[in-house]
């Protein structure tokens, strides 16, 4: 064994270890940077958003949702989680989530219908898409009327995919 | 692998890397590699676990005073391996402590601090700082019990200081109190100032220590010339080897780091610092009133003055340990101090009874805290926990404003004026046991309550008495209601009805014991549906905020049932 051949094997030995010791310490970064991959959202249940008689007929109404929210650790009870279109129709209610199935801005109210501001995707008063950038329909909310109290299941989609899929 | 080598060829064609890696591993080493110098590198390996740990806290960590026990909660028993990062950081933080002590000792024997190299030890002395600095902010960061009262401790030191103490303790505390400001400040020493400061003094370092080489020791063959790759890093791999292995296994050990329960500023726990910090709390005991200063500040600070002059101090000619008494010697006596110190204050703790008993209590408490964030934290902060938790607060709450005057299971305060033993207060069998005596002393005897008439059994058979209690206590039965009816209504009220007989203005009983019934109570005993003009018990809406009123209602409501 030369000196030249223990220096070379040596030389691996400490090009292994280094390695060895960049993967130890990776694995556990590994997994606790991808944490959010394995966690999921706790499904809001029905909350009060207005009352019936309060609603005109026929034109769309903003509101804004409370609800509880699990914010990793934190238990808030009530939190404006976000807010939704409301039409009424006899004593129908119809509900479509105000984020914008492109992109996820803040849909807004316009003639015969709404619109986005950000990349100028536009919806009929019914919710459908009619032009713009946007692969789906206004994503549509379970409304309930219970004494007069309009309940809504608040739920966030994922944008920017044609298909209906709720984040969870 | 050719084509691996041609593709290695390609960037070196480039970037010259090989160049620059041949100039940083083939340092010649005089005298050949030693254990002895692995410490310099096993610090640098140290420092890499520090930081990759470190970052990966700082993507979950919340630097607020309501917020950081919560994140740091969550990275310890939610986060995916998160136990594991914050194991590995915390015990780390120890390895690195000893590791430097380890090598500062080693470059004072070795006297590798002797000309040319003194700047390299200044700089040396800047990182044992810098490291201090970051012990020191990193423990506040978690906001629980350990960290905040120990934390108060080291800025009242500073805040001792003669005449800067005032400013120098208010901008290290970011305000008048403890709180958010203390933490963001912490913050950004922890994660950003004193890591930097820690960097570009180890470039410094290492630059000057690569200008002026290793200092064998007087005895060394220096003819024999190792190379630093792979003779001495093979040993330093080793060594931090060695030290990961120890902040994986401590980190399995603990199952993470420890976590005391939240801060709050108005508990009684005894602080203790982080053991490598032991040595100056153990210092201060021996330094009493006007000599305080002489322990804080004074006696370290000489140390530290001593150490950082140590080159000029050590005037000998070589490096040999025999010529040098004085220098070597103070650092023998020194490292002697620092170790007898550290377990005069283990063993002073260990021996403490009392002191015993509260860290087991401070555990318990962690232990609660740790259920209950397991059902979230509110929005208010980690504090309110145990603050609003009625197992745990609730008995503080009752011992401060009810037992002055209540007792409970016959256990009273020598002092205490006499109210009613509260102990089956809202059980059918304390109402039956009041029925046959109300004017026991463990009832109404001592008060202007007295006067009752007790029921005995020729009056009220055992069974009507059984159903009676059990309808005020909340059960309802037809035979209950007409008891009541026939003996209390003449005197009590239902519902706001009664009281026929205008002989007595006995307190409303329907909801008796309830939440609503004791939080009346607790407001205004004296209402003329309660105990009217013979009331004596306080309104103690004035005394507590709404938020611990509902605690002692939750707590009351516990002592129907048995206590243990």
């Amino acid at each position: 064994v030369t000196a030249d051949d223990r220096r070379s094997f040596l030389g691996r030995v400490v090009l292994w270890g280094t390695g060895a010791f960049g993967a130890l310490l990776a694995m556990p970064v590994a997994g606790y940077l991808t944490d959010p991959l394995r966690r999921s959202s706790v499904a809001s249940g029905l909350t009060p958003v207005a009352r019936l008689d309060a609603l005109a007929q026929g034109v769309a109404t903003r509101v804004s949702v409370r609800g509880a929210v699990r914010d990793a650790w934190t238990r808030a009870p009530a939190r404006l989680i976000g807010a939704a279109w409301l039409l009424r129709t006899g004593n129908d209610v119809q509900a479509w989530s105000a984020v914008c199935p492109h992109l996820g801005c803040a849909v807004d109210h316009a003639d015969g219908g709404f619109a986005c501001p950000c990349h100028d995707s536009v919806f009929g008063a019914d919710g459908r898409r009619r032009s713009g950038p946007s692969p789906r329909d206004m994503d549509a909310l379970d409304v309930e009327i219970q004494g007069g109290a309009v309940l809504l299941r608040y739920v966030r989609y994922r944008k920017g995919i044609a298909g209906r899929e709720a984040i969870g | 692998v050719t084509r691996f080598r041609r593709f290695l060829d390609a960037v070196d064609e480039r970037t010259g890397y090989r160049g620059l890696l041949a100039l940083a591993l083939d340092e010649p080493i005089p005298g050949g590699a030693r254990w002895a110098y692995v410490f310099g590198s096993a610090l640098v390996g140290v420092l890499a676990i520090q930081i990759v740990t470190g970052l990966c806290l700082m993507a979950v960590y919340s630097p607020s005073a309501a917020a950081a026990w919560g994140s740091v909660w969550w990275i310890e028993n939610r986060v995916t391996l998160g136990w594991l990062v914050r194991g590995m950081h915390h015990h780390a933080a120890s390895a690195m402590v000893v590791v430097l002590a380890a090598h500062l000792l080693q470059v004072a024997i070795y006297g590798a601090y002797k000309k040319p190299r003194e700047a390299n030890w200044l700089l040396g002395i800047g990182l044992l700082s810098v490291t201090m600095g970051l012990a020191l902010t990193g423990y506040l960061l978690p906001w629980d019990q350990k960290g905040f009262w120990a934390t108060q401790v080291a800025t009242s030191i500073a805040g001792t200081v003669p005449v800067i103490g005032r400013s120098l303790e208010r901008l290290l505390v970011g305000g008048a109190e403890y709180g958010t400001p203390t933490l963001t400040r912490f913050y950004a020493l922890h994660v950003g100032v004193l890591p930097a400061s820690l960097v570009l003094l180890l470039v410094a370092h290492v630059y000057l220590f690569r200008r002026h080489g290793v200092t064998p020791p007087a005895s060394a063959d220096v003819s024999k010339v190792g190379r630093f790759h792979p003779d001495q890093l093979l040993r330093d791999l080793a060594a931090v080897f060695v030290c990961l292995a120890f902040a994986v296994g401590m980190a399995v050990r603990g199952h993470g780091a420890p976590l005391d329960a939240p801060a709050d500023p108005s508990s009684d726990y005894a602080a203790r610092p982080d053991w490598y910090f032991l040595f100056l709390f153990q210092l201060l005991k021996y330094f009493d009133g006007p000599l305080e200063v002489v322990g804080t500040v004074v006696l370290p600070g000489l140390a530290m003055a001593w150490l950082t002059l140590l080159p000029w101090i050590d005037r000998a000619e070589g490096r040999a340990i025999r010529g040098r008494l004085v220098p070597v010697g103070s650092i023998a006596v020194g490292t002697l101090a620092v170790v007898v110190l550290t377990v005069l204050a283990v063993r002073d703790d260990g021996g403490d009874a009392r002191l015993q008993e509260r860290f087991a209590r401070a555990n318990a408490l962690a232990a609660r805290a740790n259920v209950l964030a397991s059902r979230g934290i509110p929005p208010e902060g980690a504090q309110e926990l145990l603050a609003r938790d009625p197992q745990t607060r609730g008995p503080e709450l009752f011992a401060e404003h009810c037992e002055a005057c209540h007792g409970l299971g016959g256990w009273r305060r020598p002092e205490a004026k006499k109210a009613s033993d509260l102990a089956g207060f809202g059980s059918a069998a304390w109402v039956k046991a009041l029925v046959r005596d109300p004017n026991a002393e463990r009832f109404f005897g001592h008060t202007k309550l007295r006067g009752m008439e007790p029921f005995a059994p020729e009056d009220l058979p055992d069974g009507d008495l059984d159903a009676v209690a059990a309808h005020v206590a909340g059960e309802d039965s037809a035979r209950g209601r007409a008891v009541f009816q026939e003996k209390c209504i003449g005197c009590h009220l239902w519902n706001g009805q009664g009281r026929d007989l205008g002989l007595a203005d006995g307190p409303e009983l329907r909801g008796w014991a309830s939440r609503d019934w004791i939080r009346g109570q607790l407001l205004d005993a004296a209402h003329p549906s309660r105990y009217g003009v013979e009331n004596e018990m306080p309104r103690f809406g004035d005394r507590m905020d709404a938020g611990e009123l509902e605690v002692l209602v939750e707590f009351v409501r516990t002592l129907r049932s048995p206590q243990e």
